[in-house]
């Protein structure tokens, strides 16, 4: 499975010259290659809430069309009920979009108020980064099955025990930067000022946590896509009845070498997808970490 | 090394807290009686009642968890719903299969992580660092069941040379045994080579970087020396500290294949006692997964100060 | 007549009256911007040329392409011929057989130049290993023998020790022990006691000048220090916005400087019984070092080093070559 949130999210060094998101976005545009998976991605969201207008129902099946190979009446086939593959690949990207977006979200909200309470208050740190970090180290589709057991199957379930798992890793890094930041000079010179911890809070350091947890952010975006993905494939995840891309290359698995196409686009789609936010969040870490250039 | 330990294991309780807290508050969270749901449908009232006060579910929370906390240290587990058996003899078995291939997959990762890591950060300006470069954010994009999927396409439906499914036991022989983990096993760790070989190709990365890398140089040690020696020495720092991540990701991702593959490891048991509402037996294994993680981080931090002995002089700073 | 090979397969000069070093020309080029240029000096054998400059004055560049340490994005032009060898252009496979066993470098901060982890026996076997077929035995003496030699009397002790356990002083030894463990002809030590408090910069520079006279070393010295090169070296070579300046013999340079940068230099120096109430400070003279630090070639004025007297090289502006 591929991992959640590397531990060592770059330890912000130079603060000063973090660049803010616009500032990320104007550089990333300047790389062909993060250009090209920006492109990708956009098209994929685009397709996923134009889901109705452009293809058909997902679910709706003609018996008499099984397992036909890509056609231009089915670009994508048919899979083993009959159903149009490009709809199930497009109805999919929409599932796991949409369950990538609510994790994200709520991930990124969560964590951000732990890891300021934990940056600005002591007692809180001590504590509560204990448990985070207890938590952060359980493995997540344990926890979301073990959740399944108690709350029953769908889309609650998964979220909740993905935010769960997820969550201290962005709490982590606004707690890093918020502890790098008020190192700096800068904060000695406001309080010198008079200004008061919440000011100095909201007005110096949270600025500079926007750009790391965006890129954490980004992160668990793809954590929760691929482990939806797996939860769906085994039966734990999405309704059986929401077209999902692990739910379909599920189905392909008897079909393996006589229907390609069944496992083939929804596999393509799913890794496109997260392919592309990766190369963009690589970007992104080159851009931040000076130290990375190596040319 | 000893106080060392010592003082690991005491900021490990924390970790040890967490699936307690989860397992104890898993059951009086779920709507309905903790206990009926325990005995399933099956039940009369008076076992029901029986098992409610053997729980102590009348008393106050607190002593409710004491005497969880008591149960769980004398492994006092209950029985499972519908293997009929106790949960703490219900587990080992199952879980010394997922235990063999993890180790398995935990080897292949690394093993093939590291060199590929190396190849992408030390020869990173020729044709191979940059395809293992590529490979590496390929591999991180692709889902452990997918990995699965076309090692089965290729190797057991193509080429014939393993099963497509099915755990042949030791008892039956060492070799059909082994034929009947490999594939699982790869399918779990290509996942994570990935992970490690970026992993290692950034820890590589930071550490060429260093001037004692150059004064290795000016003694005019060979490349391939200062690399193994100097290097990668430092770089498995980084590595051992995804180590613990890398162990969750697998334990997670047993549950994938081993549905798959069709093994009885404790993946498909948690799946399956999930499907059967067996909660008994979900709650062993929370437990026991909770028991893994935090071995082996310990593991992890003792390894930690045997790699970098600076550890033990200094506290480790969150 | 053909020259003898020794058994690295390198020829050597065994006539023994070429300079040991001779750098002619030598620039370091990142792009269109030279950090390094037309640098000439020569180090006799067994004598001893500091390369003195101000911080950003290329002494260290030059340092580290004699020893073939340059940052890959720099490239070295010109010639450095080492013992006869020509440098310039090898590749490093070549030039690591030099390196250790007839160079030695000594770096200026011994605690990022020496590895935090490797005991330091450990490290200065490693340099042992790359050129001699020690058994372990062996080895481990001969790390005893050179701690003992740079003055470090509990040899066994430090061998097995990790240099943060180690004071600033020792750990600067164990840099020299290191540079020295293969008995080089030529040892280049780059601000060696930048680093260190004045009682400790005697020592070493003591230590530096007894090794010397052990072993028959020829030392290029590159520092800041003019204090330690009056002491130290034979003769010295100015650098100044990446050129040589000015290179004499250290007491005609001292005493009659002739390029304006060497003469405002000396001038700067305190001296004791000084009753000035401000110092001279030398304004930047070389407009090529204003705020982009680098000016393309072309945009630079032309220069070249003119010989005044025997062994006394100044650098005149081109078209002015009287005093």
């Amino acid at each position: 499975m591929s991992t959640v949130s590397t531990p060592a999210a770059p330890a912000p060094h130079a603060p000063a010259e973090l660049p803010r998101p616009a500032g990320l976005l104007r550089k990333l545009i300047r790389r062909p290659a993060t250009v090209g998976a920006i492109a990708f991605f956009v098209l994929m969201v685009l397709a996923a809430a134009a889901a109705p207008l452009i293809v058909g129902d997902p679910n709706s099946f003609v018996a008499t069309e099984r397992l036909r190979p890509p056609s231009p009446a089915h670009w994508f086939g048919t899979d083993n009920l009959g159903r149009d593959g490009l709809a199930r690949v497009v109805y999919g990207a929409r599932a796991s979009l949409l369950v990538g977006a609510i994790t994200c979200l709520l991930t990124t909200v969560i964590g951000t108020a732990v890891g300021i309470a934990a940056g600005m208050f002591r007692t809180v740190d001590l504590i509560v980064m204990r448990i985070v970090d207890g938590v952060m180290s359980f493995p997540v589709i344990v926890l979301a099955l073990a959740l399944m057991a108690i709350l029953g199957p769908g889309l609650v379930t998964v979220v909740i025990s993905m935010v769960v798992v997820f969550f201290p890793g962005v709490a982590r890094v606004v707690r890093s930067t918020a502890l790098v930041v008020s190192e700096l000079p800068m904060i000695d010179a406001a309080k010198s000022a008079g200004a008061g911890r919440w000011r100095i809070f909201f007005r110096y350091v949270f600025p500079h946590c926007t750009t790391p947890v965006l890129v954490q952010a980004a992160i668990v975006f793809t954590a929760a896509v691929l482990v939806e993905s797996a939860l769906s494939f085994i039966g734990a995840g999405l309704p059986p009845d929401v077209p999902s891309w692990g739910a379909a290359l599920a189905e392909s698995r008897s079909y393996l070498s006589t229907a390609w196409w069944m496992w083939c686009f929804p596999g393509l789609a799913l890794i496109g997808t997260v392919l592309s936010v990766n190369i963009v969040i690589d970007a992104s870490r080159d851009i931040l970490d000076p130290r990375e250039a190596d040319k | 090394m000893l106080s060392y330990a010592f003082q690991r294991v005491l900021a490990l309780l924390p970790t040890v807290a967490v699936p307690l807290i989860l397992v104890f508050l898993l059951l009086r969270l779920a709507p309905g009686d903790p206990a009926a749901i325990l005995l399933g449908d099956q039940a009369t009232p008076e076992q029901v009642a029986g098992l409610r006060t053997e729980l102590g579910l009348d008393q106050p929370l607190i002593a409710q968890f004491l005497k969880f906390l008591g149960d769980v240290l004398t492994l006092h587990l209950g029985n499972s719903l519908f293997l009929h058996r106790p949960v703490v003899e219900v587990i080992p078995q199952y879980a010394a299969v997922t235990l063999e291939i993890g180790v398995l997959s935990l080897i292949i990762a690394l093993v093939l992580g590291v060199t590929l890591g190396s190849s992408a950060s030390l020869r990173r300006n020729t044709r191979r660092g940059r395809a293992a470069t590529a490979l590496g954010i390929v591999g991180i994009s692709v889902p452990q069941f997918l990995f699965a999927l076309v090692l089965i396409l290729v190797f057991a439906v193509g080429a014939h040379w393993f099963n497509v499914g099915g755990y042949v036991p030791w008892s039956a022989g060492a070799w059909p045994h082994i034929r009947s983990i490999i594939l699982p096993a790869f399918a779990l760790g290509l996942g994570e080579t990935a992970f490690v070989s970026r992993i290692t190709r950034g820890a590589v990365l930071d550490v060429m970087q260093e001037p004692f890398v150059t004064t290795a140089k000016s003694l005019g040690i060979p490349l391939h020396r200062i690399n193994r020696v100097h290097i990668l020495r430092l770089s498995s720092l980084q590595i051992l500290t995804v180590a613990g991540l890398l162990s969750a990701s697998l334990i997670s991702g047993s549950a994938v294949v081993e549905s798959i593959f069709g093994l009885p490891g404790m993946g498909r048991l948690l799946l399956d006692a999930v499907q059967r509402r067996d909660y008994q037996l979900v709650q062993g294994i929370v437990l026991f997964t909770g028991l893994v993680i935090i071995v082996v981080n310990l593991l992890v931090d003792l390894l930690y100060a045997v790699v970098d002995p600076r550890v033990q002089l200094a506290r480790k700073i969150k | 007549m053909t020259a003898p090979v020794n058994q690295r397969g390198l020829e050597e000069n065994v006539t023994g009256t070429e300079p040991l070093l001779s750098v002619r020309n030598l620039s370091v080029t990142a792009g269109p911007y030279d950090a390094v240029r037309d640098v000439t000096f020569q180090l006799p054998r067994t004598a001893s040329l500091a390369l003195v400059g101000e911080s950003g004055s290329g002494k260290s560049l030059t340092a580290s392409s004699i020893a073939g340490l340059l940052a890959p994005q720099l490239r070295a032009s010109g010639s450095i011929q080492f013992d006869a060898i020509e440098l310039v252009g090898q590749p490093w496979e070549k030039r690591r057989q030099l390196a250790g066993s007839r160079i030695g470098f000594i770096f200026q901060e011994p605690m990022s130049s020496l590895h935090p982890v490797l005991t330091v026996g450990q490290q200065i076997g490693e340099g042992l290993r790359a050129h001699f077929d020690y058994s372990k035995a062996e080895r481990q003496e001969r790390i005893r023998d050179l701690l003992s030699l740079v003055g470090l009397s509990k040899g066994r002790q430090i061998a097995d020790s990790r240099i943060g356990e180690l004071s600033g002083g020792m750990r600067q030894r164990v840099m020299i022990a290191m540079a020295i463990s293969c008995s080089p002809d030529l040892l280049i030590a780059d601000e060696p006691t930048t680093a260190l408090d004045v009682t400790l910069q005697k020592q070493v520079i003591e230590l530096l000048q007894s090794l010397r006279e052990k072993m028959g070393l020829s030392l290029l010295l590159i520092t800041h220090d003019l204090g330690v090169v009056a002491e130290v070296c034979d003769s010295a070579a100015v650098m100044y916005g990446g050129e040589v300046v000015e290179t004499a013999n250290t007491a005609e340079l001292l005493h009659s400087p002739r390029h304006d940068y060497t003469k405002a230099l000396l001038a700067a120096i305190p001296q004791l019984g000084d009753k000035r109430d401000r110092l001279p400070t030398i304004a930047t003279t070389a407009p090529w070092l204003s705020d982009a630090r680098l000016v393309p070639r072309d945009q630079r004025p032309q220069t070249t080093l003119v010989q005044e007297s025997d062994s006394h090289w100044v650098r005149r502006d081109i078209g002015t070559e009287t005093r």
